[in-house]
């Protein structure tokens, strides 16, 4: 290791940044399609940060993330319907819709993040079915047909609303750079090595397993209150497994625990996805179960990877992250 | 009326743990053999369920014909599947087998979402009902439960008693010393899951005989073949048929007495209170 030569990372929370504020400038200032366009965009991208803040860093597999996002969907659906008010600011309801997702974060990951892998992994996909159940099941909740708050919010606002998500994802990404940034971060690192090792050199590793949970729910709950903003709608088809696929697969096509991988890897899926869909409204759906196999298959480090053994081969001094 | 309908309860709950014993065994001996879990199983029961369905209604063929044809395609669909897909990721870390068995699952729910559309759909086949003053027993479940107790007795016969059993434990309890014992740790591996998916495969077309099914039902049968598989000690066939008739009453009461609608819920609360009091299981031993 003695010679291995020195390299620089290059400044990918710069480069992230840019990429959010040119988005968001193309969204901003066309019509109201290309902003739809852009919208759908920034919420997988907030959805795949949200996922890489938890099963990025620790490398702990989450099929259960989008209970978060229809949880604060619901959160913010009921608080609008509590409140009652249209004269609230609806950004309120907004960040009720993370924290109560965050909430419900800890009370599920004290009992099955003291699991390990792959245990985990289906403890999660579990979740999702008893959640949406338990949503079916509830009467205030509205059993099957969901929480209509029309009239209560500014619906089908799609430029103001953009603004919110932008927020969020300017909030996620500076968010995930700060942790990538700090012992926090590096202890989850050491957790995706070695759980052990990382125990014994003193990684508190089931609270830093659960706080990493806690605060990807609450970027996931705030783009879902977004959501139900836009639809004045709460359903429970929020809770839909698609999204999980979606969200996986962005990240594994950009590049698992990095900083420009959500980014990289949502733009594309997202474009790729759009184009598939309109040609192939019927088969896109089994096309990405083949898509998510083929990638992890031969393509496991994503984007992120590829550019960094190019650079490798090239004999660069530079790497990605 | 109150009793009678706590009998009923407890004999149905019983018809559904036989029912779920099986796709739990399958996933419990892929896990032990192979460290994957499959997560495509709940997709492998419903892709079962219409096997039969298409049996029964587009060929006439009588049920219980049609459920060895089932075996048989299960069978058919293992030895595909291991040499495609799994043989590439057997032993590797979760991230690998995990998201691969989640791509297969979304691959198969949407295919069989293409192929049936998204309607539910039953087995339009009825066997008569027999009945005990008020106690009644439906002629589909007697004969889905004959079958299933059969196939997990035939099953633990195989596991304990023949020389391939014993290369199966001994492959689950360490692969590397069962290969230095000269087990054919490759050979153990495509049998193995062969046999699993066949296990599944052959529940589905059980299960449709007693229940309805749709493309995307299969999340729910995931989920309680993995409860039923943490609750019966992971990696042990006797577990399973313990858990599976323990997971068969707790679902039977919820529908009984609360709502069925429940039922994942209930499975859910019963993994998690597992894992919180004895999370190794109700056979394993405490490290």
């Amino acid at each position: 290791m003695a010679f291995k030569k020195e390299h620089k990372y290059t400044n990918s929370f710069s480069l992230c940044l840019a990429f959010a504020v040119g988005i968001g400038v193309i969204g901003l200032f066309s019509e109201a399609a290309t902003t739809a366009y852009c919208y759908a965009m920034i919420e997988l991208m907030i959805l795949a940060y949200s996922l890489n803040i938890f099963t990025g860093l620790s490398g702990y597999i989450n099929f259960g993330h989008i209970i978060f996002y229809g949880i604060g969907a619901y959160t913010a659906a009921v608080s609008a319907s509590i409140i009652a008010s249209p004269y609230v600011n609806p950004f309120i309801y907004v960040i009720a819709g993370g924290a109560f997702a965050s909430l419900c974060a800890l009370a599920l990951g004290f009992p099955i993040l003291r699991l390990r892998g792959d245990y985990f992994a289906i403890a999660t996909l579990g979740v999702n079915e008893a959640v949406k159940v338990i949503i079916i099941n509830t009467k205030s909740l509205g059993e099957g047909r969901g929480i209509s708050i029309f009239g209560l919010v500014p619906a089908y606002d799609i430029k103001g609303l953009y603004i919110f998500l932008l927020t969020i994802l300017f909030a996620v990404i500076i968010t995930s750079y700060i942790i990538f940034k700090s012992k926090f971060g590096y202890g989850l690192r050491a957790i995706k090595a070695d759980e052990d090792v990382a125990e014994v050199m003193g990684v508190n590793t089931t609270k830093y397993k659960i706080l990493s949970y806690a605060i990807g729910a609450f970027f996931a709950g705030s783009a879902g209150g977004v959501l139900t903003l836009l639809y004045a709608y709460a359903f429970p088809e929020y809770f839909f497994i698609g999204r999980t696929v979606d969200m996986l697969i962005a990240l594994v096509l950009g590049g698992f625990g990095t900083m420009l991988g959500p980014l990289i890897g949502s733009v594309i899926y997202y474009m790729v996805k759009d184009a598939l869909l309109i040609r192939f409204p019927f088969y896109h759906q089994v096309i990405f179960g083949v898509v998510l196999i083929a990638l992890v298959r031969s393509f496991p480090a994503g984007i992120v990877g590829l550019i960094n053994r190019l650079l490798l081969k090239r004999g660069r001094g530079v790497r990605v992250e | 009326m109150s009793l009678e309908l706590f009998i009923q309860t407890i004999i149905n709950g019983l018809f559904i743990g036989f029912l779920l014993v099986l796709p739990a065994m399958g996933m419990t001996l892929i896990f032990g053999i192979m460290r994957i879990f499959n997560i495509a199983g709940g997709d492998m029961v419903i892709l079962g369920c219409y096997g039969l369905f298409w049996l029964v209604t587009l060929y006439q063929v009588d049920p219980v014909i049609g459920l060895p044809i089932v075996l048989l395609i299960g069978a058919v669909l293992g030895v595909g599947l291991y040499y495609s897909l799994i043989k590439a990721i057997v032993l590797t870390p979760g991230l690998r087998s995990l998201l691969t068995l989640f791509g297969l699952s979304g691959l198969m729910a949407n295919s069989m979402l293409l192929a049936w559309s998204p309607m539910t759909q039953g087995v339009p086949v009825f066997y008569p009902i027999i009945e005990f003053g008020n106690v009644t027993m439906a002629g589909n479940r007697l004969l889905t439960s004959a079958f299933a107790i059969a196939g997990t007795i035939i099953l633990l016969f195989i596991m304990k008693y023949t020389s391939f059993g014993r290369s199966i434990r001994a492959t689950v309890l360490d692969w590397r010393a069962a290969t230095l014992m000269g087990v054919n740790v490759d050979r153990i591996y495509a049998y193995g899951f062969t046999l699993g998916v066949a296990l599944t495969v052959f529940s589905g077309a059980l299960i449709a005989l007693v229940y309805p099914f749709e493309p995307y039902g299969g999340l729910a049968y995931t989920l309680y073949a993995f409860c039923i598989v943490i609750l019966g000690t992971v990696g042990d066939p006797k577990g399973c048929l313990v858990a599976g008739l323990i997971m068969g009453l707790a679902l039977s009461f919820t529908g009984s007495y609360w709502t069925q609608g429940m039922s994942p819920a209930v499975a859910y609360i019963i993994l998690v209170i597992t894992f919180l009091l004895r999370p190794e299981g109700l056979f394993g031993k405490r490290s």
